[in-house]
């Protein structure tokens, strides 16, 4: 008895001191402030920042007393929490969300050749310059969605991506892959942006695309604040700065191709509609419907993060959007 | 040449991994890279030789003169814990992104029954102290082996298109159960 | 017979073309001369709408070394500098259109008669750049450049590529049956440019007659040379590694390991340059396949519109492929309203039972386009990795080796397409080595 205690007893005591005399001769120096840091930023990797990764910025943000806040995806809290961990403040950037500068469907564009080759846009691109014939408009095959980190862009139904708005966190990779130049980052609280960018004329356009932008320029002319500049060779573009949102250019352009981010509206099920398919709960990229079939089915508002989807899907028209 | 035999026996023909089955945790944990598997082997080369040092050591001068055989297993993983500590240590100092790509992974070779397992079995085979630290090296040496080409296969066919169900770890361990296949090649080498 | 590791054996093909000789194309009303013909830095127009301009005038200056002019095909006025889409990259491209005036009158004092082997070096690549000489093969990349490697590289090989392993064409092979001196003499020029007494001019053995001819013809400095049907045995890497046994290194150049190499229709485009003062204007094109009424080997002036082309040749049959090179390396085009450029071996129009339009599966790693890689690559990698936007790995694993011959895609049972892959990773790379 006495034995066996004292025999690994020794056996620990030694242990502990090699360890000890280890630990001091090994010793790393490391702020446990980055750890905190760490723990406060997205993980995403996505590289926005300009470094590596995520622990590559809390080490020097940490380590750097004049570092500056890069990471576009820290929310409000995050921000707070470290200011707090490191003692300074640190002021975010204007939060920036993506939009996609295209209104060209496949079902409203010409194509010049038929594809076939991988579902990427750039490759697609080294193509003859691509097969739509619009050179700057929307190639429609989901590059964009591959490489956004935090699964904020979706191709929808009709071939156009489409972001969502309560997970964008403006980080640009999106920006960077599209190989036509379409998705603009642009303040989450500038309201409006042009869904073109194409640079033909309107007489070169017209056999191309049935919704871009015509460059009539009555755009420029209604906005109180010359916020908008248009030529017969470049499309509408407002100027962020400028802008004050009155919508003025929303109303006067005649293709509807000025767009404005959408206040995140959820979606109701009108039971009396709804045949119970599941259709809608099945697309929820959000999992916030549920039901049983051939009953109405429910939308979680709570979860209910506003994309869409399934209105889009609802084979009975069932589904509204509603301010809620 | 009898320790050729003794190398070749444990690393090739009894590999620890794809023959005994231990030691499976960090054998799919970290074989993801070459890299983080290389670094992985040495880590485990430098415990499991120290430990069955160490063990035998402590099983023939402490626990059997005083009859303490039934503490073998404790005292066991007390060593190879505090080893496996001045490892951590060691890595950290040296190699901060070896380090980092490890991860949970440093600390579980404390429980990485290969590691116990030689330390055990180098006692019940009635090894001498120069054979069982022999065997240990041999041991890690294949433990490495079987880390590094399955590390190799994994960055390779990580590439592929795999069937949803079986992405991740349903491959990966459909792979070893072939790589055991083949190193089953190795029975009757050593008679 | 010599040969090299790896290739393929597509179907010739050849029949269609090769037994016909080369016909004058007759003189267009209207050319569309494209300012970028070549590899290198594009030229600058130095005419302007309303200027008269004469056969062989200088059209465009080059800007810089890798550089060359581009030159009036007739006599004629510029009607406009208009755009017109470029054959190799599918964008609107500068071009210089002429309206001929039918007198096809040679600009002042050409052509000249000078004796190429009483000029100095300089001369000679002095005639060679303001010819606007391009490697005809279809790289056409600057001749005046390849024929200056920079002092440290001793070169001691030269060999005429005589090969033409692209199935379908045959503009080669006509030009050397029929001209045998211009590609003689002008081997030779090239010859006292590069400093050297022996030549090679290699010719594949299906080629049997051009082979006799050569043979025949050849002064004793000049070895003619029967190689293995291989697909590609007329890549350059290829040609030196069959003929000298040496090997070009990972990411180097012919000249690294002595060698230069020129298109027999390069040669015979030198003499002109140098013997007659001509510009490069005119090429021999073959104009094949099945979905072609006539298939004809065409002599035909750099500018020329495909339609008219298409019209010489009986026009279309069925159609459901245009390509401007050889089926393997060639360019598909997605219109019929471009010109014959500098590069322009041949005219392709293949119908639809003639390609394999399929939709590709995943990679089975069954090592076919392993064995096929002439480079020694591992295409299978190569094309998991471009599914995957990889390219660093790409570049680690020999990407920019890649002599993007299709081989791999050719044999691939899956249909993937890799060098559609490898030309991805390689924009990705240079998109992001830009960025830094």
């Amino acid at each position: 008895m006495i034995s066996s205690i004292l025999l690994l007893g020794g056996i620990g005591f030694l242990a502990a001191l090699v360890l000890g005399i280890s630990a001091v001769t090994f010793a790393v120096k490391m702020d446990p402030r980055e750890q905190e840091v760490l723990d406060q930023l997205p993980g995403a990797n996505c590289g926005a920042c300009g470094y590596a990764g995520c622990a590559a910025f809390a080490h020097e943000i940490t380590v750097n007393p004049e570092a500056e806040m890069a990471c576009p995806a820290v929310n409000e809290k995050a921000l707070e929490a470290i200011s707090a961990v490191l003692g300074r403040s640190l002021g975010g950037s204007a939060p920036l969300i993506a939009c996609i500068r295209c209104k060209g469907a496949p079902a409203e564009t010409t194509n010049r050749y038929g594809y076939i080759g991988p579902k990427d846009c750039r490759a697609a691109q080294i193509v003859a310059g691509g097969p739509k014939g619009c050179q700057y408009g929307c190639l429609g095959l989901g590059t964009c969605e591959e490489v956004c980190p935090f699964e904020a862009i979706i191709m929808g139904e009709d071939g156009l991506p489409r972001v969502i708005e309560s997970l964008c966190t403006g980080c640009g990779k999106c920006v960077s892959a599209c190989p036509r130049g379409i998705i603009q980052l642009i303040p989450r609280t500038g309201n409006y942006w042009v869904g073109c960018v194409s640079k033909d004329t309107a007489k070169e356009m017209k056999p191309l695309c049935k919704v871009g932008c015509i460059k009539c320029g009555i755009c420029g002319d209604v906005c109180p604040f010359d916020a908008i500049t248009v030529s017969k060779t470049a499309s509408a573009e407002i100027d962020q700065d400028k802008c004050q949102r009155c919508g003025l250019c929303v109303s006067a352009c005649p293709t509807g191709v000025i767009s404005a981010l959408s206040v995140p509206r959820k979606v109701h099920i009108i039971a009396e509609k709804c045949k119970g398919c599941s259709i809608c709960e099945q697309v929820c990229p959000a999992e916030a419907i549920s039901g049983k079939v051939k009953e109405p089915y429910l939308v979680n508002e709570g979860k209910c993060i506003g994309c869409g989807l399934c209105i889009e899907k609802c084979p009975s028209d069932a589904i509204e959007r509603i301010i809620s | 040449m009898y320790y050729i035999l003794l190398i070749v026996g444990a690393a090739l023909v009894n590999n620890f991994v794809l023959a005994r089955f231990l030691g499976i945790c960090p054998f799919m944990g970290v074989s993801k890279s070459i890299d983080t598997a290389v670094g992985m082997s040495m880590a485990v080369i430098f415990v499991m030789t120290l430990a069955s040092f160490v063990t035998w050591l402590i099983n023939f001068y402490l626990l059997v003169p005083f009859d303490l055989q039934y503490l073998q297993t404790i005292a066991f993983i007390l060593v190879i814990a505090a080893l496996v500590q001045l490892v951590e240590m060691i890595i950290q100092r040296v190699s901060p992104p070896l380090y980092q790509a490890l991860g949970i992974y440093l600390p579980l070779i404390t429980t990485n029954c290969a590691v116990l397992g030689v330390a055990i079995l180098n006692i019940q085979l009635g090894y001498n102290l120069l054979d069982a630290c022999i065997f240990a090296a041999g041991a890690a040496l294949g433990f490495g082996l079987a880390l590094v080409i399955f590390a190799g296969m994994r960055e390779d066919f990580e590439l592929n298109t795999i069937p949803e169900a079986f992405r991740g770890t349903p491959i990966a361990l459909v792979t070893a159960g072939i790589l055991s296949l083949a190193f089953m090649g190795f029975s009757g080498l050593v008679k | 017979m010599k040969t090299f590791k790896g290739g393929i054996h597509p179907p010739e093909e050849k029949q269609l073309v090769k037994d016909n000789p080369i016909v004058d194309f007759p003189l267009s009303s209207r050319y569309h001369v494209l300012v970028q013909q070549h590899l290198g830095a594009p030229a600058k127009p130095v005419v302007k709408a309303g200027d008269e301009v004469k056969k062989g005038q200088v059209l465009s200056e080059p800007l810089g070394f890798v550089s060359v002019p581009v030159h009036a095909p007739t006599s004629g006025r510029v009607r406009e500098i208009g755009r017109i889409v470029h054959p190799v990259t599918g964008l609107l491209a500068p071009c210089i259109v002429i309206d001929a005036d039918g007198r096809d009158e040679w600009a002042h004092g050409l052509p000249l008669e000078r004796d190429p082997f009483a000029m100095s070096r300089e001369e000679l690549m002095d005639a060679i750049k303001a010819a606007g000489v391009v490697g005809m093969g279809g790289a056409t990349f600057p001749t005046h450049v390849k024929l200056s490697p920079p002092k440290d590289k001793t070169i001691d090989t030269f060999i005429v590529n005589g090969a033409e392993c692209e199935p379908y064409l045959s503009s080669d092979h006509r030009l050397m049956l029929e001209q045998p001196e211009r590609v003689l003499k002008g081997t030779g020029v090239i010859m006292k440019v590069l400093g050297l007494n022996r030549a090679t001019i290699a010719i594949e053995a299906n080629k049997p007659d051009a082979l006799r001819l050569m043979r025949e013809k050849a002064p004793a400095e000049i070895q003619v040379e029967a190689l293995k049907v291989k697909y590609p045995q007329g890549a350059e890497k290829q040609l030196i590694n069959a003929l000298t046994g040496r090997e070009v290194p990972s990411g180097g150049l012919p000249m690294d390991v002595g060698a230069v190499v020129q298109n027999a229709g390069t040669c015979a485009a030198v003499w002109d340059a140098c013997a007659r003062g001509i510009p490069l204007i005119e090429r021999i094109t073959s104009v094949t396949g099945r979905g072609i009424m006539q298939p004809k080997n065409i002599r035909v002036r750099v500018g020329t519109p495909l339609r008219e082309v298409i019209d010489f040749c009986g026009g279309l049959n069925s159609v459901a492929k245009i390509i401007f090179g050889g089926p393997m390396m060639g360019i598909a085009q997605f219109t019929q309203d471009i010109a014959i450029m500098k590069g322009t071996s041949g005219v392709l129009v293949l119908r639809e039972e003639d390609t394999n339009i399929t939709a590709y599966s995943a990679c089975i790693s069954c090592g076919r386009c392993v064995e096929a890689c002439p480079m020694g690559l591992i295409p299978s990698v190569l094309s998991k990795l471009g599914e995957k936007g990889m390219h660093q790995k790409a570049v680690e694993n020999n990407l920019l080796d890649c002599v993007e011959c299709g081989s791999c895609t050719y044999v691939c049972p899956a249909n993937r397409p890799i060098v559609h892959f490898v030309k991805h990773l390689k924009a990705l790379s240079r998109a992001a080595g830009a960025k830094k």
